[in-house]
């Protein structure tokens, strides 16, 4: 039996290379215990000098091993072991320093973790296990093939593309993809400023919207980042910039002050010089106009150089309901949907308080009724219920309606007026374009909702003017969050299936933060949005990709309710707070891009990889 | 391989029937009619510091035996640093094959020289005498002719590679013993070689306490160095001659053997220091030839040697080697004496204790 292993040791050198597994690096060493165990595997590698000062030897990277008893592993390099021959022979000299480079001609001993295996003669059919066949010493140890790495981790061959296997510094060409059922199950990225998560968020949004039929890709956009997925990145990708995209563009009232002078002049222009806004009589004529004004005005700031060659507004009545522009801009056209957004009191204050998290907890509950106390059977427009308000408030703490009517103790009121002010203070209520005549004011154009279940593709929610008001932010957020989930609600009512949307929150901490990071924010607020889209978003084919640099800030149940996390250079403390700790002395000082995916979706639990460069135009911090 | 080989070996072994006589003890050494010269008044120099200049190709042999009533195994293992790819090369390895002298019964050595799979056995002296009952021979006479065979044989690999240098031998040049002509033929076969690929040979003789080189009077007065005839011995002198604390070199001097004896004639002259490593002494030998031919460069050579002593005391190529070389033959007697076990073989005393040894130094 004996000297029949020679030639059974000496045929499996031949199985690799026959099979085009890999290039052979070397053997299972003879002189260590190759350990396969319940909770340990590691697996010592002698690689002859000469082949490891060509070959290289990198922490992290890859190794494949046949075996003597027929299967065919996948492992990972823990340690590269390199010694002197002075310490093999525990020399010590007594006064000369040893300079001997010969000395350096030792093996290279590369410590392997067995990951999953496969019988080597049934390879093309197997579905890799995780190792439970012992590693003899003598089996022949490769530097595998990319199909064989992606075959042995099982890595998914559908889905979203999050970038390309990485192991020992280096980028292999195995794509790494998320699949659309795992996006359902939600996703957090965490990483430190210039990691890489805006990169790798645009990216995926982009890839989403390639490799999922009919998705929505909904982008809170604080920094305009994706509002340059329509123009080309400076080396082309795998992917095309956006033909069309979708902004819903947040109006309020202090957008329509700042610009008031902008429109008219756009709006001049439009007219060709001649005319002016005030001269256009027809409403809906002039309503249109201020769309084209307002959507020529997003393309200036927006895309500096760009040109609009056509556009057109569709209203109803006044209402400026969408301007579609063909745009030209970084040496291609693409089309601009443009959705003014703005919220009508009346319509939308029975729901503040699940979108506005301002208000207390008893505030929240009683809000309708404070309404209805103040308001009476008076209209219910922002500017008339402030007025009452203001008239209620000057009776003094002790005399308003609510303390009178209600029982509310004077900090609950305060509560009240403080949220009101607030609501008031954001001008995003009964906003329009209106100028003083001398026959009174003349309302040029009015913006509300648009049609949450006719979405698709791209949608970015501008809101690069809430950089500094993240309750502003918070409450547009939260709104176009609840309609959007009202609609596929809708649509799942219907019997429908309710379209695939995903929705990707940079700075995830802004909107949803932890009790303590936001004093001003209602938990229970914050917490039944998490769990509407997270809990019920799952049955209506809803995603969320969440990124922030600061997860200590991000409420407790993003990080519960995330099954997939996505990890990039970070500080060990944030590690930990994501279940990622073991990670840590690989993405301490990594490179950026360099991300570990851990996932119920992957064989091996994680994945290492590093994301495309951008696709598209991207925003140098 | 070795394994395997040891198996079949040991079944050889338990059909031995007869057993060997002892073998006689080799006589003292060092009778042969040298002559040494100071050369440029060999002063007592100390060595201090220098550059790590050199990168010889250094060769050692290491030598263990088992041995039963019926038979003694020879192990030797050779280890040479610097050849090529690897650190270091072997006998056995990729160096050569053949590294046991098997001394046995006729009968046994006949078969198990007829035995393909025991192709790594040495069973006949290099004059084709086999090594049986009759063999006219000493333990050291084995080893000699198996170490010094497989040093020459990995020298020969040294001068193959070319390239030219330094080709450092863990012990001397040649032996200076008129017994060992056969020896010396084989060895300064392997010099020549070496000298043609551009090597020059450097022996380093860590066992110097039987060696009266420096007991000639010359030698005496150029060292400030008295001492009682009869008692005198290399290791004393030199000890003795330069201070205990540093690094000193003593030389070089010239060994020429005495023109009467026609027995020596073909023993080259040599040039030799010794070296006082904290009153550890060893001698570095080279012929005389390229010692010509190196310049004043030999000095360094030998300066260097001590310049890196270990802390075993010896240079450091030699300490790789000779580190190497004892853990092969370590690793090769334990197999061997667990084959052999495994037939019921029994083993001496002494077998016992080497194996012992070689245990600790496997451990370690």
């Amino acid at each position: 039996m004996s000297l029949e292993l020679k030639p059974r040791v000496d045929a499996l050198r031949h199985k690799v290379e026959e099979k085009g597994l890999g290039e052979v690096l070397g053997r299972v060493s003879p002189g260590e215990v190759a350990s396969v165990g319940a909770d340990e595997r590691r697996v010592v590698i002698d690689v002859d000098f000469e082949t490891y000062l060509r070959a290289g030897a990198r922490i992290g990277e890859y190794l494949g091993v046949a075996t003597i008893l027929g299967s065919v592993m996948l492992g990972r390099v823990v340690e590269v072991r390199r010694r002197h021959v002075a310490h093999i022979a525990h020399i010590q000299t007594l006064y000369a320093p040893v300079e001997d480079p010969e000395g350096l001609k030792t093996p290279a001993q590369l410590v392997l973790e067995p990951l999953t295996e496969c019988p080597m003669d049934d390879l093309d059919k197997c579905e890799p296990t995780p190792v439970y066949t012992p590693v003899d010493p003598l089996s022949i140890v490769f530097r595998p093939s990319p199909e064989f790495i992606a075959k042995m981790l099982g890595l998914p061959r559908e889905g979203i593309l999050l970038g390309k296997l990485y192991a020992g510094g280096f980028e292999l060409h195995v794509e790494v993809r998320l699949p659309e059922r795992a996006m359902y199950q939600h996703v957090l990225v965490v990483g430190t400023t210039g990691a890489g998560k805006t990169v790798l968020l645009k990216n995926m949004a982009l890839s989403t919207i390639n490799a999922v039929r009919n998705a929505t890709v909904l982008a809170l956009d604080l920094q305009g980042d994706y509002l340059l997925t329509t123009l080309p990145p400076e080396a082309p990708g795998v992917y095309q910039p956006l033909d069309e995209i979708t902004v819903l563009m947040p109006v309020t009232r202090h957008l329509i002050d700042r610009h008031r002078e902008d429109i008219q002049r756009i709006a001049a222009r439009i007219l060709g010089e001649e005319y002016t806004l005030l001269d256009v009589t027809d409403e809906k004529e002039a309503a249109e106009l201020v769309g084209r004004a307002l959507a020529e005005l997003f393309v200036e700031e927006t895309y500096p150089g760009a040109k609009v060659l056509r556009a057109k507004a569709t209203t109803e009545e006044v209402q400026v309901v969408e301007v579609r522009a063909e745009v030209e801009a970084g040496g291609r056209v693409f089309t601009l949907r443009l959705l003014p957004w703005a919220m009508r009191f009346e319509e939308v204050y029975p729901a503040i308080p699940q979108f506005f998290p301002f208000f207390s907890e008893r505030v929240s509950m009683l809000f309708r009724r404070l309404m209805d106390v103040l308001a009476g059977k008076g209209r219910r427009d922002i500017d008339t219920v402030m007025k009452r308000l203001g008239e209620e408030t000057a009776k003094g703490e002790r005399n308003t309606v609510w303390e009178k009517q209600l029982r509310l103790h004077p900090s609950q009121v305060a509560n009240f007026v403080r949220g009101m002010n607030m609501i008031y203070e954001t001008g995003l209520f009964d906003v329009s374009y209106a100028v003083a005549e001398p026959t009174g004011q003349r309302v040029f154009a009015t913006f509300g909702e648009p049609d949450y279940l006719e979405q698709g593709g791209l949608v970015v929610v501008d809101l690069r003017g809430f950089r500094e008001a993240p309750s502003v932010a918070s409450a547009v957020v939260y709104r176009v969050l609840s309609r959007l989930f009202e609609a596929r609600d809708e649509e799942l009512a219907r019997g429908a299936a309710p379209s695939p949307t995903f929705i990707f929150i940079d700075e995830a901490h802004y909107y949803f933060p932890q009790g303590g990071a936001r004093e001003d924010f209602n938990k229970e607020v914050v917490e039944a949005m998490i769990n509407k889209l997270t809990r019920l978003g799952r049955v209506r084919r809803m995603g969320v990709v969440f990124a922030t640099h600061s997860p200590a800030d991000l409420n407790d149940l993003v990080i519960q309710l995330t099954n997939t996390k996505i990890a990039m250079r970070s500080e060990p403390k944030v590690l930990e707070r994501v279940d990622m700790s073991e990670y840590a002395g690989e993405l301490a000082y990594a490179q950026s891009g360099v991300a570990v995916a851990k996932s119920f979706i992957y064989r091996t639990h994680a994945v290492t990889f590093k994301t495309l460069p951008p696709q598209t135009r991207h925003r140098e911090l | 391989m070795a394994v395997d080989g040891f198996r079949v070996l040991a079944d050889y072994l338990a059909s031995a029937k007869r057993a060997l006589k002892p073998l006689r003890v080799r006589e003292a050494e060092d009778s042969q009619p040298y002559a040494v010269k100071p050369l440029e008044g060999a002063p007592v120099r100390r060595v201090e510091g220098g550059a790590w200049r050199f990168a010889p190709v250094a060769v050692d042999g290491s030598t263990r035996k088992l041995a039963g009533p019926h038979f003694s195994a020879y192990v030797v293992g050779v280890a040479v640093y610097g050849l090529g790819e690897k650190a270091v090369d072997f006998i056995p390895g990729g160096l050569g094959r053949r590294f046991l002298a098997l001394r046995a019964p006729r009968e046994v050595l006949t078969q198990v020289e007829r035995d393909g799979r025991l192709d790594f056995l040495i069973v006949k002296r290099s004059d084709g005498a086999y090594l049986d009952e009759s063999c006219d021979c000493t333990d050291e006479d084995v080893f000699d002719e198996v170490r010094v065979s497989m040093e020459s044989e990995a020298l020969l690999r040294v001068a193959e590679r070319g390239g030219g240098g330094l080709a450092v031998v863990d012990g001397p040049i040649y032996f200076d013993h008129w017994a060992k002509t056969r020896l010396l033929n084989i060895r300064m076969a392997a010099v020549e070689g070496l000298r043609r690929a551009g090597f020059a040979a450097v022996g380093v003789v860590k066992r110097v306490d039987k060696s009266q080189k420096l007991c000639a009077q010359e030698a005496l007065d150029a060292l400030s160095v008295e001492v009682d005839h009869r008692y005198c011995n290399d290791a004393y002198v030199a000890s003795n001659a330069a201070p205990k604390s540093g690094i000193y070199l003593m030389g070089p001097f010239h060994l020429s053997y005495a023109g009467g004896d026609l027995r020596y004639y073909a023993f080259p002259d040599k040039v030799f220091w010794y070296a006082s490593v904290h009153g550890s002494v060893f001698r570095v030998e080279m012929l005389h030839d390229d010692f010509r031919r190196l310049g004043g460069e030999a000095e360094e050579v030998a300066a260097w040697l001590a310049w890196t002593a270990t802390s075993r005391w010896i240079p450091y190529v030699i300490d790789v080697v000779d580190a190497h070389a004892k853990r092969l033959t370590a690793n090769l007697l334990i197999a061997l004496r667990e084959a052999v076990k495994s037939r019921d073989i029994p083993l001496t005393y002494d077998s016992e204790v080497e194996f012992l040894n070689a245990l600790r130094e496997h451990v370690a």
